[in-house]
C-alpha cells in the first residue's frame, strides 16, 4: 500500500510540471505588456498610465521577459510558489487572493450538492444493479441517462421559472437584503466562511433559513448531474461485484441474499465511487460555474467568467491553474484512499 | 439480434430521437426555405425588442430583436450535427492516436504520455475553453462554420486539444491487452515493420468502445456549445448577427425567462422548444452510447 502511494506522490510533481507547462505554452501567444501582468505583484488599486507603464517594464527587467521562455518559464513557477499569481485589473487584487476569497462560497455550494447526490446514488445504483433488466433498473438508468445528458443551466433557468418566478420559495443569489446588511455587519462573525454553519456558530436560527432558501435551487441543479454520474458507476461496479465467484459461493453456501448483497458485494463496489473522484471533481468545478451564473451567485466560477469576459488574462490563467490544482488534489485524496480502502493493494 | 434490442431501451428510445434529428436536419431547406445567401443567418422580421408570440406568420413565435424561432431551431439541427461530430471527431483521432501510440511504445513513451493526459484531464473544459480563449489570438484557419469568426474557431479547437484524453485512456487500456497476444508476437518474430504491426494490425483490434463514447460525445458537446453560448461567450454569431445555433438562442431569451409580474409563463416560446431541442438532442445521442455499452458488453451478452 506505502509503495503504491509513494508512486502516485512521485508522479504527482511530474503532472504540476506538465499542467503549468501547458499554461505557459499557452500564455506565450501572448503580447509581452500582457504577459508582464501575470508576474505582476499586487499595486495599489488605482494606478494612472504611467505608472503602470513603468511597472511593466521593471517586471519585464526583473523576470527577464525579453529574455529565452526557459528562464521566464522558471520566474514564473517561483512566482506563483510564492504566491504572487498576477495581478487582476478587473478584481484589482492579487488573483489568487481574489480566488480564495470567493471560495468558500462555492465550497458551500458543492457541499450542499455533493452530500444529497452521493446519498441518493448508494441508495439506487446497487438497487438497480440488483433488478437488473427489470422494471426498477429501467427506471433508474433511464433517468440517469437522461440526467446526465441534462445540460445545468437549462435545468438551472427552468426551476428558477417554476420556484422563483412561479412559486416565489427560492430566491437566487446568497442572501436576502437584509441578510447581507446583517452579515456585513459588526455583531456577526464568520468563522468558517460556509453561511449557514457560520449563522448556526452565530446562533442565528433565521440566517440559516435563509441560507438554505437560497441554497436550495442551485445545489439541486448541480446535483443532478453528480447523482448521475455516480449512479452509473455505482450500478456497473455493483453488477461487477456480483458477478464474482465470491457472491457465487456465498449463494451456494446458502446465505440469505440480503446479506450477500450487504456484506460480500456492496463494500466492493464502493470502490470504484472512490475512484470516480477526480473525474467527479473536474465535473463539479464546471458545474458550479453555470450554476453560479444562473442563480447569480456571488462564487469563483462567477466572478471568474465576469472577470475574463471583460479580457482579464490573469484571471483566466489562474483560475485554470487554480481548478486543476483543486482536481489534481482530488484524484490523489482519491488515489490515497483507494489504497487504504482497498484490500488487494495492501500487498504491494 | 433485433430481438435483443428491445432488452435495451436506451438504445431504440435515443436512436428514434438522433434519427428525428437527422431528419430535420436534411429536411431544412423544405421545412424552413433560406432567404439569404448564408443559410446559418435566422432571417430577421423587424426591430422590436420584445418577443412575438406565436402567429401565422411565426409559428414558435420570435426572439428579440424578431428572430423567427421556428427557422434557428430547424436550422440550428444541422448546426448541432456539424458541431457534435467534427468536434467528436477530432477528439477521437487525437486520442486514437496518442493511445495506441502510448499504448504500444511503452515504458518512457507511456509514462510521458499517460502523466500528460493526467494533466489534460485536471483542467475542467470551461476552464480550459476561457483560458483558450483569453490567450490566443485568432486562429489562421477556421474549420467549422465557413463564417469569419474568431472565437468559434478557437472554442472548437479548446474542445478537441482538451477532450481527447477519454479516448486515449481507453485506447492505451486496449493496446495494452492485444499487445500480449500471439499474433503480436508472430508479427514481431517475421519482422512486420512497427508502423505497420500497429495501424494494420493492432489498431483495428484495439477499439472496442470506441463508438460507445464517440455516441454520447455528440450529445455532450453540443450541450456543452450551448453552455458556453450561454456563459456569454461570443459563439454562433456571425458579424454581429446570432447564427441557427441552440445556445446563441438561448443566450437571446436569457432575460425573458422570468416573464413578465404575475405572468412567469408569459415568455415560454422564447426558451422553452429551445431548451427542449438541446436536451432531446443531448439525450438522444446518451441513450445510444448507454445502450450500446449495455448491448456490447460480452458479459452482458445472454
Amino acid at each position: 500500500m506505502l509503495r503504491y502511494i509513494a508512486r502516485r506522490l512521485l508522479a504527482l510533481p511530474v503532472v504540476l510540471l506538465l499542467v503549468t507547462l501547458v499554461l505557459f505554452v499557452l500564455m506565450w501567444q501572448l503580447p509581452l505588456e500582457q504577459r508582464a501582468m501575470l508576474y505582476m505583484p499586487s499595486i495599489k488599486a488605482h494606478p494612472t498610465e504611467a505608472e503602470l507603464a513603468r511597472l511593466t517594464e521593471q517586471i519585464i527587467e526583473r523576470h527577464g521577459l525579453d529574455r529565452p521562455a526557459p528562464v521566464q518559464y522558471l520566474a514564473w513557477l517561483r512566482n506563483l510558489a510564492r504566491g504572487q499569481w498576477g495581478y487582476s485589473p478587473t478584481w484589482r487584487q492579487n488573483v489568487l487572493e481574489g480566488l480564495l476569497r470567493r471560495a468558500p462560497a462555492t465550497l458551500e455550494l458543492a457541499l450542499a450538492a455533493m452530500i444529497p447526490a452521493i446519498a441518493l446514488a448508494l441508495w439506487l445504483g446497487p438497487l438497480a444493479a440488483r433488478y437488473r433488466h427489470r422494471l426498477p433498473d429501467q427506471a433508474i438508468r433511464l433517468a440517469a441517462s437522461v440526467a446526465w445528458a441534462f445540460p445545468a443551466f437549462i435545468l438551472g433557468l427552468l426551476l428558477m421559472n417554476l420556484f422563483y418566478a412561479r412559486l416565489g420559495w427560492f430566491p437566487p443569489e446568497r442572501w436576502s437584503l437584509w441578510a447581507g446588511q446583517v452579515v456585513r455587519a459588526e455583531p456577526f462573525r464568520w468563522y468558517t466562511g460556509l453561511y449557514g454553519l457560520d449563522a448556526l456558530l452565530n446562533g442565528r436560527l433565521d440566517l440559516a433559513v435563509d441560507a438554505l432558501r437560497h441554497l436550495v435551487l442551485p445545489a439541486a441543479t448541480l446535483a443532478v448531474a453528480q447523482w448521475a454520474l455516480l449512479t452509473r458507476v455505482l450500478r456497473a461496479a455493483m453488477l461487477e461485484a456480483l458477478s464474482q465467484d465470491y457472491v457465487s459461493t456465498a449463494r451456494a453456501k446458502g446465505l440469505p441474499e440480503r446479506q450477500i448483497v450487504r456484506r460480500h458485494a456492496q463494500r466492493n463496489a464502493l470502490l470504484p465511487l472512490i475512484s470516480t473522484g477526480g473525474v467527479a471533481v473536474s465535473l463539479l468545478i464546471t458545474g458550479t460555474v453555470l450554476v453560479e451564473l444562473v442563480f447569480s451567485y456571488p462564487g469563483v466560477g462567477r466572478g471568474a467568467v465576469q472577470a475574463i469576459l471583460a479580457t482579464d488574462v490573469p484571471v483566466a490563467v489562474g483560475f485554470a491553474l487554480f481548478a486543476g490544482l483543486v482536481t489534481i488534489l482530488a484524484s490523489l485524496l482519491a488515489d490515497v484512499l483507494y489504497a487504504v480502502a482497498d484490500p488487494r493493494l495492501r500487498l504491494y | 439480434m433485433l430481438r435483443r434490442i428491445w432488452r435495451y431501451p436506451e438504445l431504440w428510445l435515443g436512436g428514434l430521437i438522433v434519427l428525428a434529428f437527422a431528419v430535420v436536419a436534411l429536411a431544412a431547406p423544405l421545412i424552413a426555405p433560406p432567404q439569404e445567401d448564408n443559410p446559418y443567418l435566422i432571417p430577421k422580421d423587424g426591430f422590436s425588442r420584445s418577443p412575438l408570440l406565436p402567429n401565422a406568420e411565426h409559428p414558435l413565435g420570435t426572439l428579440p430583436g424578431q428572430y423567427d424561432i421556428l427557422y434557428g431551431l430547424v436550422w440550428g439541427a444541422r448546426t448541432a450535427f456539424r458541431l457534435g461530430l467534427a468536434i467528436t471527431l477530432g477528439r477521437a483521432l487525437l486520442g486514437v492516436l496518442l493511445g495506441l501510440v502510448s499504448g504500444f511504445m511503452g515504458g518512457l513513451v507511456d509514462a510521458l504520455l499517460m502523466r500528460l493526459t493526467d494533466a489534460f484531464l485536471a483542467f475542467p473544459i470551461l476552464a480550459a475553453v476561457l483560458v483558450m480563449l483569453s490567450t490566443q489570438p485568432a486562429l489562421p484557419f477556421d474549420w467549422l462554420r465557413g463564417t469569419s469568426s474568431r472565437t468559434d474557431a478557437i472554442i472548437t479547437t479548446a474542445l478537441v486539444l482538451f477532450g481527447w484524453m477519454s479516448y486515449a485512456r481507453l485506447i492505451r487500456g486496449n493496446v495494452l491487452a492485444e499487445k500480449a497476444k500471439d499474433y503480436v508476437q508472430a508479427g514481431v518474430a517475421v519482422g512486420v515493420p512497427r508502423g505497420r504491426l500497429m495501424f494494420r494490425h493492432v489498431l483495428p483490434n484495439a477499439l472496442q468502445g470506441l463508438v460507445v463514447l464517440v455516441a454520447s460525445d455528440i450529445g455532450a458537446m453540443v450541450a456543452l456549445a450551448a453552455v458556453l453560448a450561454f456563459v456569454g461567450l461570443p459563439v454562433g454569431t456571425f458579424q454581429g448577427r446570432p447564427l441557427a445555433d441552440w445556445g446563441q438562442m438561448l443566450n437571446l431569451a436569457r432575460n425573458w425567462v422570468i416573464g413578465l409580474p404575475g405572468q412567469p409563463s408569459a415568455f415560454w416560446f422564447t426558451y422553452l422548444p429551445t431548451s427542449l431541442a438541446i436536451v432531446l438532442f443531448a439525450a438522444g445521442w446518451n441513450l445510444v452510447g448507454d445502450g450500446l455499452r449495455d448491448a456490447l458488453d460480452p458479459r452482458a451478452a445472454r
